[in-house]
């Protein structure tokens, strides 16, 4: 045992000897991070493509991070390993819509920029939100009744069940369809979750098709479940139809008005991670007042600062935009 | 010359650097070492404290079921089933909080649910004992998760961290430094060492773990002391389900998913045999943060976390395979004298 101890503090000496010798090894250009929701879903995928442009453009460094699956967990982790890089600024798609914050807060705490993008959490400084939530939920309620002809039952296939983005929809159209007479002939049957993985999506999409004979429209406020759901209905070849979110490039051949989907929404991923990039430049530069205020982001862009939920600010990229069998075609080749 | 528990015995106390490189801890202390030093010249930032026991906090859930995997191995057994246990003892701590309101009664659920998990597959193994341990924790493990799903169905319980002391449990440190969870583990680890090998009990486990049916003529009980361990090992996962949840504040029915098999190789990283009666505990431990700091440091250069999963399972069955070599280097040096 002795032995051992000695070979050790020899090895540790050793290693300090190494570490001593590596102190000058600090990099001097600045990095941003994004962390998305899982390593594998294609509308991350063009979030980080404008991340990266956009941090190019800025002149920093861009730094790409995933967990293996849609885990708060993982998102800790890998919170920490930018922490201990020293990047300065991180933008999260959060998995989770509290468990993060005491991570964020030690991060804040070492001087890092960090804001939330697409799904928000507790402790963010800020939330770039792809489109307002109201919005958002008014477009899915209007979409569902128009397909359903107004009255029937319907269901939504959303993402995990504490995404926060997919929460705040959902919780939103409830309070619309409660607050308006005109949906009172809708029945919302039931809410499941598909975790934004293909295969689930497609089990709850055929259990739902099973379960509710009489089912009009599946709702998915998630391109990972729209897609799935709409093989699912078409291979099933029922005459459900799908509402929802999606990537037109994904869905090209399931949008227009004979076919599962006849129109569906979305807003550009790309300008979504963009704007999370210039949103740390502008947060690190100190250019963003308190809420109410305004202000000129680097890409030329004027946003207002408003009262965040659970961030503490938020601003909006845009309004979201209907994917139709006229222009579907056209959007597939951009995202 | 080493027995089968990893000793050496020795009646000239000779220096025999080649003896004592053939000792697994030797070889693990090396790889430890080496990982660190490649960890160091990968990445500048990572000899900074303070984020250091962050990261090092981050597998202390895994490490605390690594403990007593060891003594599951150790007795030629092993358990499947605990990812499974923390999956469901961290639902019922979420439930009974949220119907109680009470975060006391919530941790007493947990770990009275993870104990009693842990004393089901004892139980089984032991009334049943010509049953695989494999395939039993196999099955509770599918069983324990499956009641989670059922409780959660797809949706999730939380909360927990509005309970402020709660979430101290996993986010406090000591000195602001060195988190709890690393301490609780460091006395648990110390405590289960000395178990392992300073005690009666301990040394009944071996002589389980060598040969089972021998330890029984020679009047150790093993059934008991098998039924022990499992129950034990239920409990530590109680302990890491509430570390989970202080760490987390929410449980969905995925949490905890592959613990199992890394609390496992990280025993077996150890040195513990999974043919039992063979292993000890600094082993294990030095190996929980190899594997740890290993995938601490293939982060900090942003590998991809299905890149550090091979890495990680190329060096366990590099490792594994050491024995064989090792033998084999052994015979020639026989032959030589």
């Amino acid at each position: 045992m002795k032995k051992l101890i000695a070979i050790l503090l020899v090895a540790l000496m050793a290693m300090s000897l190494v570490a001593c010798g590596n102190n000058g090894g600090e990099a001097g250009e600045a990095t941003y991070a994004i962390v998305c929701k899982d390593a594998s879903n294609p509308y991350m995928l063009r979030m980080i493509s404008g991340f990266e442009a956009a941090c190019e453009a800025l002149g920093v460094k861009s730094v790409t991070k995933s967990p293996e699956s849609a885990t708060v967990d993982g998102q800790i982790t890998i919170v920490n390993e930018l922490v201990a890089q020293g990047v300065k600024g991180i933008a999260i798609a959060a998995n989770d819509a509290a468990a993060l914050e005491a991570t964020i807060q030690a991060a804040t705490a070492q001087g890092i920029v960090v804001v939330t993008l697409d799904s928000d959490t507790k402790g963010s400084q800020m939330f770039v939100n792809q489109a307002g939530v109201e919005q958002v939920a008014q477009v899915l309620v209007d979409s569902v009744y128009d397909m359903a002809g107004g009255e029937g039952e319907f269901a939504i296939l959303s993402a995990s069940s504490t995404a926060t983005n997919q929460n705040a929809w959902i919780a939103a159209m409830e309070e619309i369809i409660a607050a308006d007479e005109k949906y009172a002939n809708l029945t919302w049957v039931e809410t499941v979750y598909g975790d934004d993985e293909p295969q689930k999506s497609t089990d709850e999409a055929q259990s739902l098709m099973t379960k509710y004979p009489n089912l009009k429209v599946i709702c998915c406020p998630t391109t990972v479940g729209v897609l799935a759901c709409a093989q699912a209905v078409q291979n099933a070849g029922s005459s459900i139809k799908v509402a929802g979110l999606g990537l037109p490039s994904e869905m090209k051949d399931y949008v227009g008005d004979d076919k599962v989907c006849p129109y569906m929404y979305l807003w550009n991923p790309i300008d979504v991670g963009n704007c999370a990039a210039y949103m740390i430049d502008a947060l690190a530069e100190g250019k963003v007042g308190e809420i109410g205020t305004s202000f000129e982001a680097k890409n030329g862009t004027s946003y207002e600062v408003m009262a965040g939920d659970p961030a503490a600010k938020q601003i909006i990229v845009g309004p979201p935009f209907a994917f139709t069998g006229e222009n579907i075609a056209e959007w597939a080749e951009v995202y | 010359m080493a027995t089968k528990s990893g000793r050496v015995i020795s009646h000239k106390s000779e220096f025999s650097l080649a003896k004592l490189f053939l000792r697994w801890e030797a070889l693990l202390i090396l790889i430890f070492l080496a990982v660190n030093v490649m960890n160091i010249c990968l990445s500048p930032y990572y000899l900074n404290a303070y984020n250091l026991f962050t990261n090092i906090n981050n597998f202390m859930n895994t490490a605390i079921i690594a403990l007593p995997m060891a003594f599951i191995l150790l007795l030629g057994d092993i358990d499947l089933s605990v990812g499974g246990n923390v999956c469901l003892s961290a639902t019922m701590l979420g439930i009974v909080y949220n119907a109680t309101d009470n975060i006391w009664l919530g941790i007493a659920a947990c770990l009275a649910t993870a104990t009693l998990c842990g004393l089901l597959n004892g139980v089984i193994l032991t009334k049943f004992s010509e049953l695989a341990p494999m395939i039993v924790t196999l099955a509770t493990n599918i069983i324990y998760r499956g009641l989670s799903e059922r409780i959660l169905g797809n949706g999730s319980t939380g909360g927990m961290l509005n309970v402020s002391w709660f979430s101290k449990i996993f986010y406090g440190r000591l000195f602001n430094l060195i988190p709890y969870p690393l301490i609780v583990f460091a006395v648990l680890a110390v405590v289960f060492g000395l178990v392992m090998h300073k005690t009666a009990f301990g040394r009944r486990m071996f002589a389980i773990g060598s040969n089972k049916k021998a330890a029984a003529y020679a009047g150790v009980k093993v059934d008991k002391i098998r039924l022990l361990v499992f129950t034990l090992t239920g409990f530590m996962c109680g302990l890491s389900a509430v570390i989970y949840c202080s760490k987390l504040g929410s449980v969905k029915s995925d949490v905890a998913d592959g613990f199992d098999l890394e609390a496992i190789s990280m025993c077996v990283l150890g040195g513990i045999s999974t043919a039992g009666g063979k292993g000890t505990m600094v082993g294990a431990v030095i190996a929980v943060f190899t594997v740890g700091l290993l995938r601490y440091g293939l982060g900090l250069i942003n590998l991809e976390g299905q890149t550090i999963r091979i890495i990680i399972g190329a060096l366990l069955i590099c490792v594994v395979m050491f024995p064989t070599i090792r033998d084999a280097v052994k015979k020639l040096f026989a032959k030589k004298k």
